[in-house]
């Protein structure tokens, strides 16, 4: 069932009128040509002062009587074979309320499930049953016990003795694909099948040819590092299980433990008012939410397991590194011909370090072929990572751009806008001019020539840029709930997540929309499965595309029952009523009443509208762009890097809240910028062991790294749903690295290779060797 | 660089067997857990127990001086002030996250001054006057630099966002009017994983009346 | 952090003698970032801590009317940076203190503190790998990642000391006392730091019972400036820092002393830069002839060389830059 509609779509004055299939039942769609009175305004956070004053109850901060702590015991091991486990001294400790080992069927299933980022992989299920139990990298949960404070729970490991037997083991990525490495999975080479993705004849391309470039690119292994760590409050009562999870898909988190315990999900209750971070590290209950669950039943009480910041660095994600190597053809004009792209990754004993994306999106190539590999090691798992594989994939692909530009003689940018790939409403090229405006980009020169640049010993400027890209997803199911009080409050219910990204405010701003409110005037409940009002995780940029639509349906549901009973009173019919400024009014200019008034004619306590998220409309809003550019200065006797200015163009589709979109910009800027300089995994080969899981070794930026970031936002019209929002989360982490990296090459005439741009690397790129 | 190429000294221990490795992790042989467990020595707890101007090792009584009221809880002389603070007295507005003072996340006010609550044990703040993220405002209201944080999206998942409080507090009491460096310098010690740094220095800028936009000074 | 009993001596004697009864099992505890950072992660088990706050009187910072420097072990980080007289006669001290950590750190940490603190190595700090310095037999850095680790001084370790005020205290050349069973002690501060083909399990001289009170630092006219480099400007340990003090003769350097942090097991007196520059103005030249000087003995580890051309950087940068009468004003403490 569906109906044909005619919107306005495009951005600025690139307007216009398109057909689109929308279901049945659609409200009239927020386009181009709609006026909102709260949507796109600039909203200061509604759980602001929650926050700031320390009010906001996160997992971690959550008590309850009698709860008990918990604690997991790690291998510390990279590869073994656990031959015995001996719990009695942790068990007689005083405090001590239950300990589970990996002898303990549900641990172990909880361990090995593929839940926990194992890889979906028969091997892996081929293991042989508990009791001879292999443990894969350093950190893997080996036994968990709950006692009555931390400092108890934590003496109660340190009276666990286990023996292992080593065996060996590879974490180094180079090493782990020799032939006779040590194999992660004794069935199969650590080195899986290659993905492989052809379009066109990449060879005839290269042929076409004017230009080719091709060089290798390689990244670091980089650590989500939320600051709130994973972790769970689990309390039983009978076969009733509720959790208070730091996670970003209480939906999926439920389910994970429902079938974990093989309890029908209505059986578990999933709640996260706050959270302090995911980046998509957090998604499933994965061992920490079962093991909070397992010992919360074995000990009889509610117990607390949150993992510390060492824990957080080994067991619980991870970007793949990536070794890249790419070449790319162009005509002298600068149309691309060819594009191939050979890398492999470590994900640990997971997968997932594919980093493809960037080139079969962004710019247009008729002749495009990518060979992905995935390498087995012994280190933590993978988790997806804001944007996963695309800053990666950026950083060779806009590399070797710039690299074709230099050797063409052409403007990195004009090189880009030659292959720009059409669209409609696709705002990239306003974004391009945006941010290069706001940049100074005509300062931008050739980069010296080499050995220049150290001769001269002073400060080196450089500019850069990158663009970015990343599919649209996001949909429904989703559901919520408005509620009009006869008091006149009014509540918006939705089961979904808060990640930080002011999901709260965005259902309290569509709204107060809807029924012509303040934001501040919507009570939101959201974080909590107990609400029945499904929706899925946050991640992949989904959120608001798939929750707004639910909720504004929902509200005007609630809109129509409320005019409906307060039309009477005013002598009107419910369709000649607005709402509008905190009244209901004639259309006509007659009568009005104050919102709460009117709620007082309601003939119930409480109107309540449920909305399902419809369909998405087909062939709108397939993709998010943007283009960051960056001013750098390099110090060529130190190899300091100081980033000095960003700017950043990008759409999320219609704008909810400038303010919270501004700071996703901002935010996706910096964790960009820090994976850029700072950041990278180190493992000590022989033992196996991460050297930084900390955050003094592991170098996340700080105030003084800080640059001047410009964000800037084009709104777009392009609705794939009723609000035509698209979403904002990965696109600002993706062209930040490669952004930068290209303004270093350009301060240095050295093109750099290989991230993060550490001084050591940049004093041995201005020497000309390849380590320092 | 040049030195690096010619002169490669031999490094005593090249070439070590990966026993000495398994060894020197504590595991050699596959005796024993974790390195951890070698250290589990036998001990003597209560060696200095009862002796004059002794507390513990076991629970003891303490006393704190904490948002101006006196708060006396029973903890062991190990348990730092940020466990006493979220663990015993439920004042969870201090956050853990690296428990190590690299993050800034736990940070109270120590007589005026910011501290790591998780580098200071609870005994050590016998007897100064704390002030933690719930003491900053007067009761149900926000104090200004609070509204300012609020009003400039200086927040995001808000983890961070009490210690960057608590931090900025104390500099606009000791420094009412900060440049955009000594805004930058007070709050170096912390880290906020959502990237809201810009707008953290708008937020205390404009708190002290100068609300300019935060870029670079240099 | 495994249970102790926690004693306040009321004397430096008493602190001493405890100590000295307990040995190993006993630890002092100053402003404690460091200890309980050890303690956390159970580097050390101690039964008894000793809290050096509760004896009086260990926490000023004064002038002797000779213009002498003291310092008092338990003065803060803080209140060493803030010190208006010490910045202006002391500046390589103040800069120091001012570079350590964060405002938080700096609040608690001291000078004894910071002049004792143990190294930040991975593989020391972590529980898993029993090293050199904890006992074992293994330095890791040698097969394993050495980013970090020393150029010059060392083996068998191969750790730096993270001390910012030791180099700065040591160009000054400031003097240390040492309370312990034996009486009191007074030594050059430089001489309080040993290599590890000395002693391993420790950085300084000290032996059980032995308690850093004081620092003292002799008046001085020279231009004295300190540079630190860290790999992330906001709260890092040092890469490589240098601390530098020129007495002038008109335009001639009569004598020179240059200490660098980050590069070696201890606090690094180049000699031989401090011999180039004698008798020299110090120009472009003369400096880099010194900074070659300073590292002229030093030998790479497999991923530490750029310390090298770095350290040469900032020595020569301190010479020509930060002693210069125009260099920039220290900033707010």
């Amino acid at each position: 069932m569906a109906e044909t509609r005619k919107v306005r779509i495009g951005y600025g004055a690139r307007l216009e009128e398109v057909e689109v299939q929308v279901p049945d039942g659609e409200p009239a769609i927020w386009d181009a040509a709609t006026r909102l009175d709260v949507v796109g305004t600039a909203v200061p956070r509604l759980d602001g002062p929650a926050k700031v004053t320390g009010r906001a109850k996160y997992t971690y901060d959550v008590t309850l009587p009698g709860m008990l702590f918990g604690k997991i015991l790690r291998s510390p091991h990279p590869h073994a074979r656990i031959v015995t486990i001996d719990t009695s001294k942790a068990a007689r400790l005083a405090g001590v309320k239950a300990v589970i080992t990996f002898e303990t069927p549900e641990f172990f299933a909880a361990v090995e499930s593929e839940d926990s980022g194992r890889p979906v992989d028969e091997a892996a299920k081929a293991e042989p049953p508990a009791g001879k139990r292999r443990v894969l990298f350093a950190g893997e949960e080996v036994a968990a016990v709950a006692a009555t404070t931390q400092e108890i729970a934590e003496d109660a490991l340190h009276l666990i003795e286990v023996k292992y037997e080593p065996l060996p083991h590879v974490v180094d990525l180079d090493e782990g694909r020799k032939p006779g490495a040590p194999r992660v999975f004794p069935q199969h080479d650590n080195t899986l099948k290659a993905e492989v993705r052809e379009q066109g004849d990449v060879e005839a391309g290269f042929k076409q040819a004017d230009q080719v470039v091709e060089g290798t690119y390689r990244t670091p292994v980089a650590l989500h590092n939320a600051l709130e760590p994973h972790g769970a409050v689990a309390r039983w009562e009978g076969k009733t299980l509720t959790v208070w999870a730091s996670t970003q898909g209480v939906f999926g988190f439920r389910d994970d433990l429902a079938k974990f315990f093989k309890i029908p999900p209505a059986d578990v209750r999933v709640i996260t008012e706050y959270l302090g971070g995911g980046f998509g590290a957090k998604f499933g209950a994965g061992v920490v939410g079962a093991t909070a669950a397992l010992l919360a039943r074995r000990a009889q009480a509610p117990v607390k397991l949150m993992l510390d910041r060492h824990e957080e660095n080994l067991a619980t994600g991870n970007r793949p590194s990536s070794v890249q190597w790419i070449k790319v053809g162009a005509k002298r004009d600068g149309t691309l011909t060819a594009i191939h792209l050979k890398s492999y990754g470590s994900g640990g004993i997971a997968g997932g370090a594919g980093v493809s994306g960037p080139i079969w999106m962004t710019y247009a190539c008729p002749n495009l072929r990518s060979e992905e590999q995935d390498v087995l090691l012994n280190t933590g798992f993978a988790m997806p990572f804001r944007a996963p594989g695309f800053p990666q994939g950026s950083f060779a692909l806009e590399s070797a751009l710039d690299e074709l530009a230099d050797r063409l003689g052409l403007d990195p940018l004009d090189l880009r806008r030659k292959n720009y790939i059409e669209r409609p409403a696709k705002p990239l090229m306003e974004q391009y001019a945006l941010a290069a405006k706001a940049i100074g980009w005509e300062r931008r020169q050739a980069p010296p020539a080499q050995g220049a640049a150290r001769a001269s010993g002073k400060p080196l400027r450089g500019l850069g840029m990158g663009t970015a890209v990343w599919p649209v997803y996001g949909g429904p199911p989703t559901e919520a709930t408005v509620k009009i009080h006869t008091d006149g409050a009014v509540e918006c219910i939705c089961g979904t997540q808060d990640i930080g990204t002011g999901t709260r405010t965005a259902m309290a701003i569509v709204t107060a929309e809807v029924l012509g409110l303040k934001p501040e005037q919507v009570r939101v409940t959201l974080g909590d499965t107990g609400t029945g009002m499904y929706s899925p995780a946050s991640g992949g940029s989904v959120t608001l595309n798939s929750i707004l639509p639910a909720v504004r349906a929902a509200a005007e549901g609630a809109r129509q029952k409320y005019l409906k009973s307060v039309a009477p009173a005013l002598g009107a019919k419910p369709e000649d009523l607005d709402l509008h400024g905190g009244r209901v009014v004639a259309k006509d200019g007659g009568k009005s009443l104050a919102f709460a008034q009117g709620a007082s004619r309601l003939k119930t306590a409480v109107i309540a509208a449920q909305a399902s998220r419809a369909e998405n409309y087909k062939d709108r809003a397939a993709e998010l762009v943007g283009a960051q550019f960056a001013e750098v200065e390099v110090d060529p006797e130190t190899g300091r890097v100081r980033v000095l200015k960003v700017t950043a163009a990008h759409e999320c589709g219609r704008v909810i809240n400038r303010l919270a979109a501004e700071s996703q910009v901002n935010g996706g800027v910096i964790m960009g910028l820090s994976y850029a300089l700072l950041e990278r995994r180190v493992i000590d080969s022989p033992t196996g062991n991460v050297l930084n899981a900390n955050l003094e070794d592991y170098k996340v930026a700080g105030t003084l790294e800080m640059p001047e970031i410009v964000p800037i936002l084009v709104e777009v019209y392009d609705p794939a749903n009723s609000i035509g929002v698209k979403g904002l989360g990965e696109p600002p982490v993706v062209p930040t690295a490669a952004a930068i990296a290209n303004a270093v090459s350009n301060a240095l005439g050295v093109r750099m290779t290989e991230l993060p741009l550490t001084p050591d690397r940049i004093l041995a790129a201005l020497a000309g060797t390849k380590e320092a | 660089m040049e030195q690096s190429k010619g002169k490669k000294r031999k490094r005593r221990g090249h070439g070590l067997t990966r026993r000495a490795f398994l060894k020197g992790i504590g595991v050699g042989g596959g005796a024993l857990g974790a390195g951890l467990l070698a250290a589990e020595a036998p001990r003597r707890e209560g060696a200095a127990a009862g002796a004059p101007g002794t507390l513990g090792p076991g629970p003891v009584q303490v006393n704190l001086k904490i948002n101006g009221q006196p708060r006396s809880l029973r903890i062991e002389p190990r348990v730092t002030l940020l466990d006493a603070l979220r663990d015993r007295l439920d004042l969870t507005g201090a956050k853990k996250i690296c428990d190590r003072g690299e993050c800034g996340g736990c940070a109270v006010l120590l007589d005026g001054k910011p501290v790591y609550a998780c580098m200071l044990l609870a005994v050590d703040a016998r007897g100064r006057s704390i002030t933690t993220i719930e003491g900053i405002a007067p009761k149900g209201d926000l104090h200004p630099l609070q509204e300012a944080f609020v009003a400039r999206d200086a927040l995001q998942c808000g983890f961070c966002t009490p210690g960057f409080v608590v931090a900025s507090k104390a500099l606009l009491d000791e420094t009412p009017q900060p440049s955009l460096d000594q805004v930058r310098q007070a709050l170096c010690g912390h880290i906020c994983r959502c990237g809201t740094y810009p707008r953290i220095f708008e937020a205390v800028l404009a708190a002290a009346g100068r609300p300019v936009k935060a870029g670079r000074t240099t | 952090m495994r249970p102790f009993a926690y004693v306040e001596p009321d004397s430096i004697e008493g602190a001493s003698r405890l100590l000295a009864k307990e040995g190993v099992r006993a630890k002092l505890i100053a402003g404690g970032v460091d200890l309980l950072g050890e303690m956390k992660d159970r580097l050390v088990e101690p039964e008894t801590l000793v809290n050096l706050k509760s004896v009086p009187g260990l926490a000023a910072i004064r002038f002797d009317a000779d213009g002498t420097l003291r310092l008092g072990a338990l003065a803060t980080l803080a209140s060493v940076a803030a010190h208006d007289r010490l910045r202006h006669e002391f500046r390589a001290i103040a800069q120091a203190a001012l570079s350590v950590g964060s405002p938080e750190i700096r609040n608690v940490g001291t000078v004894g503190g910071n002049l004792c603190q143990r190294p930040r190595c991975w593989y020391y700090r972590s529980p898993l790998h029993k090293c050199l310095k904890k006992g074992g037999d293994v330095c890791f850095t040698t097969t394993g990642e050495s980013r970090y680790h020393a150029v010059l001084g060392g083996g068998p370790s191969f750790i730096v000391h993270p001390s910012d005020l030791a180099p700065a205290l040591i160009a000054c050349e400031a003097r240390v006392t040492v309370v312990g069973p034996g009486g009191k002690k007074d030594l050059p501060l430089e001489q309080f730091y040993v290599l590890p083909s000395v002693r391993l399990d420790h950085e300084t001289i000290l032996q059980p019972g032995e308690i850093v009170t004081e620092v003292a630092v002799p008046p001085t006219r020279a231009r004295n400036a300190f540079l630190k480099f860290k790999e992330k400007d906001s709260f890092d340990f040092a890469l490589v820092s240098v601390a530098a003090l020129v007495r002038l003769e008109g335009d001639t350097c009569a004598s020179a002393r240059l200490v660098l942090g980050g590069v070696a097991p201890i606090p690094w007196r180049a000699k031989e830069a401090e011999k180039a520059l004698a008798g020299k103005v110090i120009d472009a030249a003369v400096a880099a002839r010194a900074a070659d000087a300073a590292l002229a003995e030093a030998l790479p580890m497999e991923h530490n060389g750029y310390k090298i051309p770095l350290a040469k950087a900032l020595v020569r940068r301190v010479l020509l830059h930060d002693l210069a009468p125009g260099a920039p004003d220290l900033g707010p403490a």
